[in-house]
């Protein structure tokens, strides 16, 4: 230690005295020999040659007196600099193939970091747990409101526990704004910050007196704030109108907390009593005692563990069903005890949704990185070999081996580092495309990614982990070089076999994984057809959509609503261009999901999930702007109002489903407590999943609602462009609707696109990578290819000096070309099967075991492979054997 | 092979270094190297130079400090002396 900080210091001092001190001996050396009688020029080599080499001695001296390793460092560096410039072709290559293959690597990690390693930015997470009903079936969410009140006052083992209502669609008009907007809200409990325990960026956080809404206060996200109010301290004391009540801003969320929805941002979030404030679909929902419609999240107390808050909550869950009871099928599915969830990440939908993708995508890049390492090895082997006797001379010449370990470990962490640098700003660029990716349509997917942590180790990491497995090979060959038969003349007719056998394995991986990758692409792109190729039930392209919403407070009668929407249609299907125009509640694959109690005389539901259905409310010519074939009976039409008796439409499944062995046409059932006589049968539409098949629907008129009907979604089937069109329309809804507000427009093959956004995802990364994994090994195998032809020219000229014929030669290396892609193929394809096994559940009707993507695959493979050793094959030909044996 | 001598060699000198400047109390390299040649038969002889990488390192680690001061021939010279405290310690 003492040894560290005198040599640390000698750093910034100078070493002058030594100097001195040397002159000052060696002149007392000299009187020594002059007192001896020698002549004072014969004493003074006398006295240099009693001291020794001066500058030898000084020499030591810095050497002891500074970092060694330091400086040698900095030499090694400096050097390995001068000899990637003296390389482009080599230095731009490798550093490439690095950038790539880190790139893609870093870019993901990023994407699993963000997804699905973060936890939420609040204070010890760990603590902090979803109180969940649990079943036979499943995990639920929390039970309801009135329980969590319940909890607030009887459970002891959670410090606090709050009610969390997020993704809803808040329609408010900020003081200084004449127009409605929307925001993201959530409705929570005053004590969710406490729960979190965290603390405002600006202002104040809710606390649990705000929920009395006297006065009705909100808080704002920090990005939010910084979005709309330009980050301005003046936001607090704003104002905006939400339901007919004026909110005050008194606070904003800390910086990087948006929610516990990871993927979603929670712009303002208000008390959760606002459910109350009608006239509204949420009022009731406070004190209804049995509809589950929230999230509750609750910090343990101290000391205690999950389990025993888990038993005590049970307890008071027993109880709580005890006395609110529900069907006996329904307690044992559904509502049987409690499980505490960790809410460390937050909640898991993102998760769930896009694990099994970012894994799977995490182990194609990894290939593509082994890939691209086995690249940089056989380049760098190359490159040692070509040293040989530059490495041989300089050992003969006394340099320490260990001397030319370090200067070769300093030119492959050199290498390997701007490969590092160069693979952050690929991997930059690469997540921000697949950000894009995601932030389309109506429910963008808004990633926040930090790189912090377990992302900042990992790129630091994998550039070390690279140099090791790729730089290892190369530096261990070299060591063993014997100084000696390197520099003998023709040292390169001979072969030295365990290199060569290296590069040649080396092929064969990268020959076996481009392989899998082909097939893996093949196989998803596959999948991805036979999506596109289900038949959906209507024809979605040509169709617009528009959302509308109907402001409570200009429609708060229902027949004022009804008048409004006839005058959206007429106007939409007055307008020029378009085919037809109808109005519905949802439309297929816009997530939405809404079912109702189902009575059909004659029919026994089999389980509660049975006696529910689908519901959706639809207006006259709703089927034909999807292109929905009728199969029987009639369609709804527009004189199916409100006096008129009330018809419904029921879709095949549903026909066959609740009436196997009769007509449904003409049978009188229930919505609950609602009749409705069943007047036509439609053709399936599938509503939400491609890959499902389509579940029972009932289609009710639009203006004999069974739902209060303030949101519709205007659909319009046009020759014209849909999206251009939408415009149009939106500007002329406005003008014969006053309040109301239309949503961003999106077109039916759009909404259907997003349903399989991630196959369409996995597809073109996977795609391309395996791309990128062709052409990589492809270098590779030309790479390789050209090294051996370089080095057995003088072989070559030889057999060809002694009448051997070119295409013979050719032939010969073409058939170890073609051992190599056979050894590949053959490792390759029950590897690729094995994993495309694993991957099933990610594929959509595509067997594991067909075998034609495989075929595919190595065609391909070898077509390239064939086209990668021709060039340097055709040198072969071109070889003049008298100056190729001279040149030796 | 080669590096293993000479490390022997170095802590050899190092000790007869310590030895010296114990016997005689602070003194500047062309002393210590006139003792070490009468009595130690000849280890430095024609190198003499080397005992100033041990009086760097023996200063590095602590055993021996320095001072400036005038030497026979009044040039500037170096003295070496072993640190107080560490006297007893060294040479056993």
């Amino acid at each position: 230690m003492r040894t560290f900080l005198s040599k640390f210091c000698a750093l910034f001092t100078r070493l002058h005295s030594s100097e001195e001190e040397f002159e000052t001996h060696l002149a007392l050396l000299t009187d020594g020999f002059v007192a001896q009688g020698m002549a004072p020029e014969e004493a003074a080599h006398a006295a240099r040659r009693q001291f020794g080499n001066a500058g030898l001695h000084q020499q030591n001296l810095r050497d002891q007196s500074g970092f060694l390793l330091l400086s040698h460092l900095w030499r090694d560096l400096r050097y390995a600099v001068r000899g990637l410039l003296r390389n482009p072709g080599f230095a731009v290559t490798a550093i490439v193939t690095l950038a790539l293959g880190m790139g893609a690597n870093v870019a993901v990690f990023a994407l699993i970091d963000a997804v699905l390693l973060r936890s939420l930015p609040v204070a010890d997470s760990q603590r902090l747990y979803f109180v969940d009903y649990a079943g036979a079936t499943g995990l639920g969410i929390a039970p309801p409101y009135p329980f969590l009140e319940r909890m607030q006052r009887e459970a002891h083992s959670l410090e606090s526990v709050a009610a969390y209502s997020g993704q809803a669609q808040l329609k408010i008009r900020p003081e200084s704004s004449a127009n409605f907007e929307t925001a993201n809200g959530a409705r929570v409990s005053g004590s969710y910050y406490q729960v979190l325990g965290l603390r405002p960026a600006l202002g104040r956080l809710l606390t649990a007196r705000d929920e009395l809404l006297r006065p009705a206060v909100a808080v704002v996200s920090y990005d939010y704030w910084q979005t709309r109010y330009a980050g301005s301290p003046a936001v607090l004391g704003n104002s905006f109108t939400l339901d007919g009540t004026s909110f005050t801003i008194v606070g904003v969320a800390p910086k990087g907390f948006s929610g516990l929805q990871p993927g979603h941002r929670d712009d303002i979030t208000i008390p959760i009593t606002t459910m109350n404030l009608g006239p509204h679909d949420g009022a009731g929902m406070l004190v209804d005692h049995n509809s589950p419609w929230f999230q509750a999240i609750g910090r343990l107390a101290p000391g205690v563990s999950p389990s025993k808050a888990r038993s005590e909550i049970d307890t008071l869950f027993q109880s709580y069903m005890t006395a609110f009871p529900v069907s006996a099928e329904a307690r044992r599915d559904q509502f049987n005890h409690i499980e505490l969830v960790s809410a460390a990440q937050g909640l898991d939908g993102l998760r769930r949704q896009y694990a099994r993708p970012l894994q799977a995508l995490m182990a194609v890049v990894a290939l593509v990185l082994l890939i691209a390492c086995a690249n940089i090895t056989n380049l760098l082997l190359a490159r040692a070999t070509r040293r040989e006797r530059e490495f041989a001379v300089r050992i003969a010449l006394g340099a320490g081996r260990r001397r030319l370990l370090h200067q070769l470990l300093a030119e492959t962490v050199l290498l390997f580092f701007v490969g590092a640098a160069a693979s952050l700003a690929v991997a930059f660029a690469v997540v921000r495309l697949l950000l894009r990716f995601f932030s389309v349509g109506p429910q963008p997917i808004q990633l926040s990614l930090h790189f912090d942590g377990p992302l900042l180790g990992f790129a630091v990491a994998l550039p070390l982990l690279a140099t090791l497995v790729s730089g290892a090979a190369p530096i261990l060959h070299v060591l063993r070089t014997d100084p000696h038969s390197a520099m003998k003349e023709g040292s390169r007719m001979s072969e030295s076999r365990s290199r060569m056998s290296l590069g040649r394995s080396l092929i064969v991986l990268q020959v076996a994984l481009s392989l899998i990758l082909l097939v893996g692409a093949s196989l998803f792109l596959r999948s991805l057809r036979n999506l596109r190729n289900v038949d959906p039930g209507f024809s979605p392209s040509q169709v617009a959509l528009m959302q509308i919403h109907l402001l409570e407070s200009s429609y708060p009668e229902s027949a004022a609503r009804l008048a409004a929407w006839d005058r959206i249609l007429a106007v939409a299907r007055a307008t020029p261009g378009v085919q037809s125009a109808a109005l519905s509640a949802a439309t297929p694959f816009d997530t939405s999901g809404r079912h109702a109690g189902f009575i059909v005389p004659g029919y026994h539901a089999t389980s509660d999930a049975d006696s529910l259905i689908n519901l959706d409310h639809v207006s006259e010519d709703y089927f034909k702007t999807l292109n929905t074939p009728l199969l029987r009976g009639r369609n709804l039409s527009a004189s199916d109002v409100d006096s008129a008796p009330h018809v419904a439409v029921l879709n095949q499944t549903a026909a066959r489903h609740y009436f196997p062995d009769r007509d449904p046409i003409g049978v009188e059932i229930h919505i609950n407590d609602a009749a409705y006589r069943i007047v036509g049968v439609v053709q399936d539409i599938h509503q939400s999943d491609l890959r499902e098949p389509a579940t029972p629907f009932i289609f009710l008129p639009v203006r004999q609602p069974y739902d209060r009907n303030f949101r519709l979604t205007l659909l319009v089937r046009t020759t014209l462009n849909p999206t251009a069109l939408a415009a149009t329309l939106t500007r002329q809804i406005h003008t014969v609707v006053e309040g109301s507000l239309v949503m961003q427009p999106i077109t039916l093959s759009e909404q259907m696109d997003e349903s399989i956004v991630n196959e369409r995802l996995i597809s073109t990364l996977v795609g391309i990578f395996s791309i990128l994994a062709l052409m990589l090994s492809a270098i590779g195998l030309y790479g390789v290819i050209a090294y051996t032809v370089a080095r057995r020219t003088p072989e070559f000229a030889v057999r060809l000096a002694i009448g051997a014929l070119p295409q013979q030669v050719i032939g010969s290396v073409l058939m170890g070309t073609l051992r190599l892609l056979v050894l590949g193929l053959v490792l390759g394809v029950p590897a690729s099967i094995l994993l495309a096994r694993a991957a099933q559940s990610l594929f959509y009707e595509v067997t594991a075991t067909d075998l034609s993507a495989q075929l595919v695959a190595a065609t391909v493979l070898s077509a390239v492979s064939l086209v990668a050793s021709l060039l340097p094959a055709f040198r072969i030909s071109r070889i003049d054997p008298a100056s190729a044996l001279r040149a030796e | 092979m080669g590096a293993d001598k000479s490390e022997v060699l170095q802590g050899t000198l190092d000790m007869m270094i310590l030895k010296t400047l114990h016997v005689l109390g602070p003194l500047h390299g062309f002393g210590i190297a006139r003792r070490i040649e009468q009595v130690s038969e000849d280890v430095l002889t024609l190198n003499e130079g080397t005992v100033y990488t041990s009086l760097l390192r023996l200063q590095q680690q602590g055993w021996i400090e320095s001072e400036w001061g005038a030497s026979e021939n009044n040039r500037r010279a170096k003295y070496y002396s072993i640190t107080h405290g560490r006297d007893g310690n060294s040479l056993r």
